[in-house]
């Protein structure tokens, strides 16, 4: 059996203890029409909704040049890469973003975002990995609770949701504290 | 909620399915092509395309450039679903089949039809799409297939390369001269 599979880790930067992790439960419809898309070298037919709630038609995933889940984030950029809110609502193949997404900047209920890091593909056993990663600093003035990660790509026209999981346990960053966020994307033989 | 890969191979003339099974093994191929292309980043370490030959990959030069492609047209053995007749065990580092059969009507070599990409069905809340493939034997004898392969076409630059991104070995599965085969690839989501 093969499977393509994703899991979160959140991870103290300075100690690099894993406070958390968990296998992802959603790979979104979107994720799935994506990669379908890519491999037809075609826009797609049917259409797809970006992360502001808007249905896209006729998307195009089939250039490498433009990117199929891109998530090249700049530190700052919470439109694409890893992003967290504080929603809990469960997560659902359907979902296209966040419930409550967490804005980037150091007021009241904001985390500064880093830039996404990337590890590249290797193989470990019987299985293969990559990941992508991104620190989240709390600069607020108070504690806040990560209820909810995502990962937004990009197609080169808008962004859409590839994967929404909701934590099986609230992961607090206090004021003035860093974690890192990593998404490890696996085929799992 | 991990994407699955199921293989099945249909005689064409009779709708009898012949093997049908989880398939077995994604590749590192397809975290490398995923990879380039969420990362828009070339990797610093080299991967083997189709012909054994380590590469460095990175993304296409412009948008009108190909990026996983499966569709390859009728008769074309280098990309889309291809077939052989090895029984190596697979590894996730597999870089291709182990003995391609080729485009042609000579001994040992299948006809490959046009490689087919459907779109993607939601039924009750599973998502899944196939990409199927016709293979038919015209080479005068029993031809028996061993091993299944999904290369994707990547172009790195201005370069097109072949990347394996599933290898199955299944058992054994006689195509008969005159006969034709279905192959089909099914990536679903599983909740």
């Amino acid at each position: 059996m093969t499977k393509l599979s994703l899991k979160i880790q959140i991870i103290d930067p300075e100690t690099g203890k894993v406070d958390h992790e968990q296998k992802c439960h959603s790979w979104t419809f979107t994720a799935i029409k994506m990669l379908c898309a890519m491999m037809q070298y075609a826009s797609y037919s049917e259409t797809i909704t970006d992360t502001g709630g808007t249905a896209r038609s006729n998307i195009s995933c089939n250039t490498g040049f433009n990117g199929m889940w891109e998530c090249k984030a700049a530190a700052g950029t919470i439109t694409r890469g890893i992003v967290v809110g504080t929603g809990t609502n469960a997560e659902a193949a359907t979902d296209y973003a966040l419930q409550t997404p967490i804005n980037h900047g150091t007021s009241a209920g904001q985390l500064s975002y880093g830039a996404v890091g990337f590890t590249e593909p290797y193989k470990s056993g019987s299985s293969c990995y990559a990941a992508l990663y991104r620190s989240l600093q709390n600069s607020s003035g108070g504690n806040i609770t990560v209820n909810e990660v995502a990962w937004y790509g990009y197609n080169g026209s808008y962004y859409f949701c590839i994967a929404r999981d909701k934590l099986s346990v609230g992961v607090t960053i206090n004021n003035g504290a860093t974690k890192t966020v990593q998404y490890v994307v696996s085929v799992d033989n | 909620m991990p994407l699955e890969v199921y293989l099945k191979i249909t005689d064409k003339e009779t709708g009898k399915v012949e093997y049908y099974d989880r398939s077995h093994s994604w590749n590192i191929g397809m975290l490398v092509v995923l990879f380039i292309s969420y990362a828009q980043a070339s990797p610093s370490n080299q991967y083997k395309d189709t012909g054994g030959t380590l590469r460095t990959y990175s993304t296409p030069a412009d948008n009108s450039r190909w990026w996983g492609s499966a569709v390859a047209g009728s008769g074309v053995d280098s990309f889309g679903i291809l077939v052989g007749t090895d029984s190596t065990t697979e590894d996730p580092e597999d870089d291709n089949l182990v003995q391609k059969c080729a485009q042609g009507t000579g001994t040992g070599q299948l006809q490959y039809g046009s490689c087919v990409v459907g779109n993607a069905v939601n039924a009750s809340g599973t998502m899944s799409f196939s990409i199927a493939r016709q293979i038919s034997n015209n080479s005068g004898a029993t031809i028996t297939l061993r091993e299944v392969g999904l290369y994707l076409g990547i172009c790195v630059s201005t370069t097109q390369y072949y990347i394996c991104c599933i290898r199955d070995v299944i058992g054994d599965t006689p195509v008969t001269t005159g006969s034709t085969k279905i192959a089909e690839y099914i990536i679903t989501m599983v909740n």
